[in-house]
Formats: C-alpha cells, structure tokens, sequence
C-alpha cells in the first residue's frame, strides 16, 4: 500500500510503471491529434460546436486552446506547448510531437528494464549536444526583405493556404520593416491588426497608416478628406451632468434645464478652442481638419464640428493614441490650453469606409508612418480569425528574425543533421547513457517523419533517402514536400527561426524528462481540511 | 432631450439566468401595433444596428460573460446573423471535428417556427431549462457574447471558483477583447447616462466583473451601478456524507471570501452597489428562501428565483427609463449614496397583495406586514431613518378609494385626501417611516409576466395579479410590483455580519487563494477596509 493511502484512503494513485504507462499513453494521444497538421502539407482541423459555431485551423496553438483536455498529463504537455508559442510565437505542433516521441522512444528501453533516470541523463547530454549542432548550422543574416519574406513565409505557410500566405508575407514584412527603427526591436503592438468582414481572404492588406473601427457620428461631415491635419486628443467634450441629489430636492424638469445650460458652455468653450485653430489653419487653404478624440464628443460640439466642416471621431481606442501620434506625427492633447500647430500630425487622405452598421476609418498617406495597420479582410467569421492568428506568428517570426540575426534551414534539415550527428557522437559517450542518446536521435526524427508522412511519401523510405544524402553533403540537408526529394532548404528559401529551435530543444527534453521521472500519480484533494 | 443610454454587462451564469428574464421582459412587453402608450423608453437599453445583409436588429445594449459550454443551443454570434452559408474552402483537406447538436427544447423551436405568436402554450420549464439560453426569447448583438474559453462549465477539476482567476483573466486577452466591445458600443452613444453591471460575486466572475468596474471608472466618467447577485442554491448545499460536508465548507468559505472581496472593491469602484440575492443569509448558505405571498418559487431553481431579481430589477429601473427623461441613473447614484454609503439594498413586494373588491387605501390601511421584504441578504431593512427611493406599479389609480359616496369610513382615514396613487403612498411611507426621505415613482403599467415567465403564481390570485375574492381561475397576466433601494444605518449590521463571518475563516487553509498570489496579509487588510467602509453607516454620521 502506497503512503498517502495511509493517510487519505480516499486518494486515487498509479505506481511505477502504471503511472508511466499512464503518461505515456497520454502523450502519444495527444501527440496522434496533432500530427496530421504539421507542416505546409498537414491537414485543417474544423471545430464545430454544439450551437454550430464554426472554427478552422491547423495552428498547434489555437488548436490546443479550442480542445477540452481533460487528462492531466495531456494538458501538461498542452501547457507547455501554448508556453512555447507564447514565448516564441511557433513550434506549439512540433513541441507536441516531440514530447511524445521521446516518451515513445524511452518506452522502449523502459520496458527492456532501463531506469528512467538513465534515460534521462543520457536525454540531457544529447540535449546539449542538440544544441551545439544547433548553433552550427545557423546562417546570419542582415534584416533583409528578402531573408525575412523567407522566415516568415516558412513560419505561414504552415498555418495558412498557399495562395493567402503569399499576401500575408508580404504585409506582415512590410509591416515590421516599416516601423522598425534599426538595432531595437520593432514593437508588435505599433502594427494593429483590424478586421474587415468583406470580400475575399486573399483582399488582406497592409496600410501604411492607421485604420479605426468607428467613424464620425454626424451625417453632415465629410467622409473624406485631403492633406489633414490630425488633432488626437483625450479632451472630454461631451456635458456630463454633476450630481445632484435632484430625486429629492428637484420639483420639476426645467430647473434642471437651467443647470444643465449653465455648465454646457464649459465644454463649448473647448470646442470654440478647437474650432479656432481649424479656422487660423485651414481657412483660405486647401487644408482639412480632423478631430479624434479618447473621450466622447456629444451631438452639440459634433455638430460645431460638423459646421466649420471638421471630421470629428469619439471614443478612439487607448492604444490608437499611441498609434496615431506615431503614424502622423502630433502630440496627443489633454487639453486646449496650449493647442497649437505643432500639436497637429498630419495625414495626406482620411477616408470612411461603411459596412452594414459598422464603420471604418482609414488615416492614410502619412509623412513617416512608425504605425501600420494589416487590414485582414475575409467572406466569414472563421475565415477572419484563422488569419489573425497567422498573421500574428507571421510579425513573430519575422521579429524573432530580426532579434536573432540569425536563422537555420528549415524543412527537417536540421533534425536529419542533428540524428547524423548525435548518433557519431553517442559512441564517443561511456555506459547506460548512450542509450538515453539513442532514444534522442531516433526521436528527433519524428519531424521529418510526420512531413512525410502528411505529404504522402513513405516515412522510412524519405528518412533512409534523407540520411544517404546528408551524410554525403556537409550542408544540412531537408526534405522538399512537394517532390519527396532531399534538398537544401536554404536553397528554397526554407527558413526557420532560430529561437524557436532552441527553445523546443529545451523545453521538450525537460519536460519528457520529467514525465518519465514520475513514479507515482495521484488524486488526492485538500477536502479532508476544514477550510 | 435625446435618449440617456445605458450599457449593461452582465458576468457569471447566475447573473445570466436573471438577465435572461430580464431581457425577456423587455422584448416582451415591445408593443408592435403602435397602439399602446408606453412609458417606457426602450431606446436607453436597447440600439438599433444592421446586420450584413443590410437587415435591421433591435438588440439589447448589452455584453454578458459566461464559460464555454453553458451556452448549449445558442451560438455565439448571438442568433442573429446566419453562419455557415459559404464554404469556400481554400483547403483540400480538412477533419471535421463536430460536437453533438444538443437538441432545442420546445420552447425554443417554436420561437424559431413561428416567432412571438406561441405565447399562449404551456410548456415545462421547470425540467426544460438547464441553462439560461433556454428561455432566452431575445436574439443578441453578435458583440454580445464573451465566451471565457479557458474554463468549462460545470467542470469540478479545473473551475473558475476563485476571485483572483477572474482577475488575472481580464488582464489576458479577455480582457483586452471586451473592454474593446465594451468602448464600440459607448462610441455608438450619444449621451451615455451610465453602466449597469451584474455579476455572480460568489466565484471567479467577481473578479472579472471588478476588473472591468475598476476599467469603467477609469476610463469613463459615467455613473456604474452593480449588483452583485449571489445564486438561490447551490448544488452542494445539502451535503449528506462527511467528505460532502467537508468539500461544502471549502466551497462555501472560498465563495464567502470572494463576496468579500468583490463588497469590499466595490467600495472603491462603484458608483453604487446593491447585493441581491432569493436567500435570507447570502452567506455560508445562501439560507431560507425569502417569502413572498402568493409565489410559491423554488430556491433550487436558478429558473424561477432569477425570475424574481429580474423583476425587482425591471421595477426598480422604471424610474430612470422613463420616457420624461427626467431622471438619470446618476440622480439616483447621488440619491443614495451619501456619505460614502456606496452599498444600498434593495427590496421587492410581488405581487402587490391587493384584493380585486378592495381599494388601495383599505389594503394600506389595514395591512400590517411591509409591503415588501429585503432581497439583500442578511439585511433587514429598518423601518426609519432611511433613504429610500420606491417604485411602484400597475395599482390603477381606480383602485385608490372608494367614490365619495361610499366611502363611509374611509373618510376618517388621513389617506382619503390623497388623490392619486402616488400622494397615497407617498403618505404611507411618511407614516411608517420615521425620520425618512422617500421618493416615490408611479408606473402605470404592471409587471406583464408572458411565458416564458415561471408560472408560480398561486391560484389564489386573479388575471391582474390581484387577490381573488370568488374561486375562478384564471391564468395571471400582470401583476403589480413594489420594489426600492433602500439605504442607511441598517446596512450597517450586513457589514458586520460579513465582517465577523469572513474574519473566522481560516485564510492559510485556502490554497486556491495562495495559488493565485493573495496572501493572508492582504487578506486582513481587506478586512480591515471592509470594516473602514462600515464606519460610513455609523450614527455619527446621521442626517
């Protein structure tokens, strides 16, 4: 009888082997719902739920989200996955693969009686070993268009069609390059990602400025002006009712009337304000004006606005202030002492754009944009949010690009290399632990397998092929999904991120290590204590 | 004046099923003939939109939060616009991975069939309703459904039962996504006049709500009214084995500490707040179901007490969805809120126990029970030195006094100079209140209670809801409703009680809690501002 029976008989456990065989059968099921979708050629999976809402994908990471897992070992290995993609944006499938493969592997030298700490001894030397054939096959780069088209069309051709990755490789790209500002790091949060329900996927487009959700409320103002200056402010300028405690002390409505007039014209002194400079600025010019606001503008002061011909928008989002000063240039105000013309940004078209109720509102041809917006478009809901999750990974590849200077070949190159590799190098290395080296190499295999595999070819047969020919060529070697035949990747602009190697390498071998070092699962809640 | 809209949000399952009366009543007492007056201006919840198609929608103003999977037959883009007509899929091959279609309860599909002309079937709600999307009769805005997709319904092992997952999940992408909805429809409004937030504050949902209150008060100067709800039952109320017993106080010491909690934020971030709940204690257990004659309801039924909060909400929102305009939420905040006194209570009187031969002034006159009970819980409401803001409606100004011929003794009643309903009451609350100040708002219209309405009436009560004097039977169609916010010294005593109930729980014991990064010191300082927030109610401070 296990301890902890002793001390709650209520508890529910799995010893020794049981509980390995526990977590490994759990790793190999999730492993089996995740592999058909690695890679370009890998299968979407459709969700429907029960009331019919629809959802497509093949990202690892949106599909562990979507998936109930109930199994605690399953959703382990789920968490450790998402982590992945949240540190990196990519690998999420891979990591799921990989995990599973090891337990695989370790299963059968744990059934020939090997201590799982063996294993995982020999896990961790081959790991570090992984690492440094890692860092040998990565190729610098410069921040190249070219090179990033590269990195990121690999990282999206592996999420979305063919056709569509195509357009958005090349919008997420020019999205990065366009607000980088060189040696740092671009900030994702500079490129907003809008939705469009409209026509068709392949119509998503990359705008050099920035696009709203909302447009002007007053059916009198123009719905597009040129050459704008643009007044981002967080001015309330909406009347906003003081409290009284008027369910006791008013009588009637027009007392309050009376109020409610005297402390209007506090905030049409605000609009006077801004009315006056679009007049000391734009009158007798060929120059517009536009109004965003973060706080409300109400029907009164959109209707001054609206007079003196000025686009006025209420309510922007927080994170557009930062964006539009960005994209435009301009100070965001917080009030209209001070409003001059250096304040003002400047956008060469602003447009509205109506779909049903909703409406868009494009701030374009601007001086410098350092903000974009990729303006996805898509005939449905699904459709929508498949793109927005790729083109997400898409900015995240291409920044870990950026931040690496560096990336390696993709398509399995470097697991063929790396298996060529560990296997020389297990001879080198004394006792039991080689074995657990041997578990590691075959394991590695698992990703150039599963790309045979859901392209069609026979896993064995493009392996051996693989291996004849890497051992044969001192550069890495991959796989070419559409022929089956060994190629240089780099050759096909077959790219990967660096990072995202590295950190599957990493987090795979710790956490296969520490499933197997798991001898005993149990079930056992805090009931018992008096809360 | 132009419409004062309002944006109400609604977080937890609980608040859900009373939100789904609620917006039943509403869609329900819509008259489309044009013929009825109505007091009621529908435009201050509701908005008016275009689907894709160019289709006009009328759809509540609303954002409401649940789990994944207790949406059951609705989907998420709120029933209006009809998914899945185009499949041009880019893809070859793709695995369908479907779950089971749960099937509609009858109810449902013959909203569907036939639209709002089912009304007179009966149906059996009672064992029909699992879920509050089942008698659900309005079609929502596609913004309106938030679904929090990293826990599930009903699932034991991995539940949202803690103040702190809320939290921490509004900082997630969830959050990001509904203060986004949430700014979208406040961008549509022209003069906003304030939130109305309900939300279950027994579990992880106090947290998301007090997230999103603490969002609103940053970010937009509008009056936020919350009412914290705390469920009629919970399933395991009624332990029978020790283990049962064991997991139940856990459960009821974690659900206490986030009330707790959520009371005490509340404090700080709403403009007012009101707990509500069907049980006479709330905490613990959520207790004795309160009394209402001639309702025999259920507590362990989320369908039929919901009903009751959604009426007692309905009724006492009447007064700023006036037509007239004349009041806003925020005169009513103001109202009641002096001294810091943030938390009112509230209280409901359904139906209003009037017998169909007698008049008002008689009913007034002779009862001897107040008109209505708390539906705060373990608060009493005192009987003086109170704010008090009252709402009543559907007494016909016929039913006042007798003519004056007849009267006779009513004559000698102080109450027979009274010449409207509102006068009466009005009167009748200076009685019997001492050292008070009412307010008093007159509805004509009563509580219409169409199905999908629980059906507890008792027999005794006729068509209009009042008390039957022969022995017909006739099916209930309206009722009159009472129901107030009440405020003062008395609320001090509710603190007090959660105070010295939450003061006892042994905090260390409470892993959840550990887990999530709030520690016993945090904990005692919470206590000890709960107890700073009572101090507003002391006499010190009266009048």
């Amino acid at each position: 009888m296990a301890a902890i029976s002793l001390l709650n008989p209520k508890a529910e456990l799995a010893r020794a082997s049981q509980a390995l065989a526990v977590n490994i059968s759990a790793a190999k099921g999730i492993q089996d719902v995740m592999r058909t979708n690695l890679g370009p050629k890998g299968t979407m999976k459709m969700l429907v739920s029960g009331a019919g809402d629809i959802k497509i994908t093949k990202d690892g990471n949106v599909l562990l989200h979507e998936m109930q897992i109930q199994h605690p070992t399953a959703s382990l290995i789920a968490r450790a996955s998402t982590a992945q993609d949240d540190a990196t944006g990519d690998g999420t499938t891979s990591t799921v693969l990989l995990i599973g493969e090891l337990l695989k592997q370790a299963d059968i030298y744990i059934s020939e009686g090997l201590h799982p700490r063996i294993l995982t001894e020999g896990f961790d030397i081959a790991r570090g070993k992984a690492l440094e054939i890692l860092e040998s096959i990565k190729i610098p780069i410069e921040v190249k268009r070219s090179d990033l088209l590269d990195v990121a069309r690999t990282s999206l051709k592996t999420k979305v069609h063919a056709s569509l990755a195509e357009v958005l490789t090349e919008a997420c790209v020019d999205a990065v390059l366009t607000i980088r500002t060189p040696d740092k790091p671009a900030d994702l949060h500079m490129v907003e990602i809008m939705e469009m329900q409209h026509k068709t996927a392949t119509e998503t487009a990359l705008v050099k400025g920035v696009v709203m959700d909302h447009g002007a409320r007053h059916p009198d103002m123009p719905k597009r002006v040129e050459n704008a200056y643009i007044l981002t402010c967080n001015i309330s300028l909406e009347y906003e009712k003081t409290e009284v405690n008027s369910g006791f002390f008013y009588k009637s409505a027009e007392d309050r009337e009376k109020l409610i007039a005297a402390e209007r014209d506090f905030i049409d002194q605000r609009v006077k304000a801004i009315v006056e400079l679009k007049k000391k600025l734009c009158d007798g010019t060929d120059k517009n004006f536009v109004v965003i606001n973060q706080k409300g503008i109400d029907p009164l002061s959109l209707d001054a606005f609206a007079k003196e011909g000025i686009i006025g928008l209420r309510r922007a989002k927080r994170r557009n202030m930062e964006r539009l000063a960005l994209a435009c240039g301009g100070v965001a105000m917080n009030s209209v002492d001070g409003l001059s013309e250096e304040c003002l940004g400047y956008a060469g078209l602003v447009y509205e754009h109506i779909l049903g109720e909703e409406k868009f509102t494009f701030v374009e041809n601007c001086k410098n944009p350092q903000s974009v917006t990729i303006l996805i478009k898509g005939p449905n809901k699904h459709t929508l949010a498949q793109i927005k999750d790729a083109v997400r990974d898409g900015l995240r590849a291409i920044n870990n690009a950026i931040e690496d200077k560096c990336v390696i070949p993709g398509a399995g190159a470097f697991e063929i290399k790396a298996n060529t590799e560990i296997l020389k190098f297990k001879d080198t290395v004394k006792g039991k632990a080689r074995l657990g080296i041997q578990a590691y190499a075959e394991a590695l295999l698992i990703i150039p397998k599963t790309l045979a595999i859901n392209s069609g070819y026979d896993a064995q047969d493009t392996i051996v092929k693989l291996q004849e020919e890497s051992r044969l060529s001192p550069d890495p070697i991959g796989l070419d999904l559409s022929t089956g035949e060994a190629i240089k990747p780099t050759d096909l602009g077959i790219i990967d991120n660096y990072v995202v190697k590295k950190q599957i390498i990493n987090s795979c071998s710790v956490i296969a290590s520490n499933l197997l070092l798991v001898d005993e699962i149990m079930r056992a809640g805090m009931s018992s204590l008096k809360g | 004046m132009s419409t004062r809209e309002i944006l109400t949000l609604q977080f937890g399952h609980y608040a859900n099923y009373v939100g789904a009366h609620f917006w039943n009543l509403q869609e329900l007492s819509f008259d489309y003939t044009g013929i009825v007056k109505t007091e009621v201006n529908h435009d201050i919840l509701y908005r008016e939109g275009q689907t894709a198609n160019g289709e006009v929608t009328y759809t509540p103003r609303l954002l409401l939060a649940d789990l994944k999977g207790s949406l059951k037959t609705l989907p998420e883009s709120g029933g209006l616009t009809s998914a899945g007509e185009d499949n041009d899929l880019t893809w070859d091959n793709i695995e369908k991975i479907e779950e089971p279609t749960p099937p509609k309860n009858e109810y449902l599909t013959d909203i569907d069939s036939q639209g709002p002309s089912v009304l007179k079937k009966e149906y059996n709600f009672e064992q029909d309703v699992k879920t509050w999307t089942d008698y659900l009769y309005p079609r929502l805005h596609e913004r309106t459904i938030n679904i929090v997709k990293e826990y599930v319904h009903g699932d034991d092992t991995e539940s949202m039962d803690v103040y702190h997952t809320g939290k921490s999940l509004w900082k997630q992408d969830f959050g990001d996504a509904f203060s986004d909805n949430i700014r979208r429809y406040v961008e549509e409004c022209d003069s906003m006049q304030g939130f109305q937030v309900n939300f279950d504050c027994v579990d992880g949902f106090s947290g998301l709500a007090l997230s999103c209150i603490e969002h609103l008060s940053d970010e937009y100067t509008k009056s936020i009214l919350a009412y914290p709800i705390i469920p009629s039952h919970f399933p395991d109320n009624n332990p029978t084995t020790q283990e049962e017993r064991d997991k139940s106080n856990l459960k009821d010491s974690i659900r206490l500490v986030n009330t707790l909690l959520s009371i005490q934020e509340l404090s700080e971030h709403a403009t007012l707040f009101v707990p509500l709940c069907t049980g006479d204690k709330g905490w613990r257990k959520p207790g004795n179901p309160r009394k209402f004659d001639y309702i025999n309801y259920n507590p362990e039924l989320y369908y039929h007490s919901s009903a009751l909060l959604a009426s007692a909400m309905d009724t006492l929102s009447q007064k700023y969805r006036h037509k007239s305009n004349i009041f806003t939420m925020s005169d009513i905040c103001a109202d009641l809120t002096g001294y810091g006194r943030k938390m009112a209570s509230a209280s409901l009187g359904m139906p209003l126990p009037l017998n169909e031969s007698q008049y008002l002034i008689d009913y007034l006159n002779t009862t001897t029970k107040p008109i209505y009970s708390s539906i705060t819980p373990s608060c009493k409401i005192a009987t003086d030195k109170l704010f008090q803001l009252i709402t009543v409606r559907g007494v016909p100004e016929s039913y006042l006094k007798a003519p004056l011929k007849e009267a006779k003794d009513q004559m000698n009643i102080p109450a027979y100079r009274c010449n409207n309903v509102k006068e009466m009451f009005e009167l009748y609350f200076q009685a019997n209140n001492f050292l008070s100040a009412t307010n008093v708002t007159i509805c004509e219209k009563p509580l219409e209670v169409k199905t999908p309405y629980p059906r507890f009436f008792s027999n005794e009560l006729n068509k209009y809801g009042f008390v039957r004097s022969d022995a017909s039977q006739e099916k209930v169609e309206s009722c009159a409703v009472v129901a107030g916010y009440h405020n003062g010294n008395f609320l001090s005593d509710m603190i007090e009680k959660l105070h010295r109930e939450t003061s006892r729980i042994k905090f260390s014991k409470l892993h959840k809690f550990n887990q999530e990064g709030f520690e016993s010191a945090e904990y005692s300082e919470t206590l000890d501002k709960l107890a700073e927030f009572k101090d507003n109610y002391e006499d010190d401070f009266e009048l």
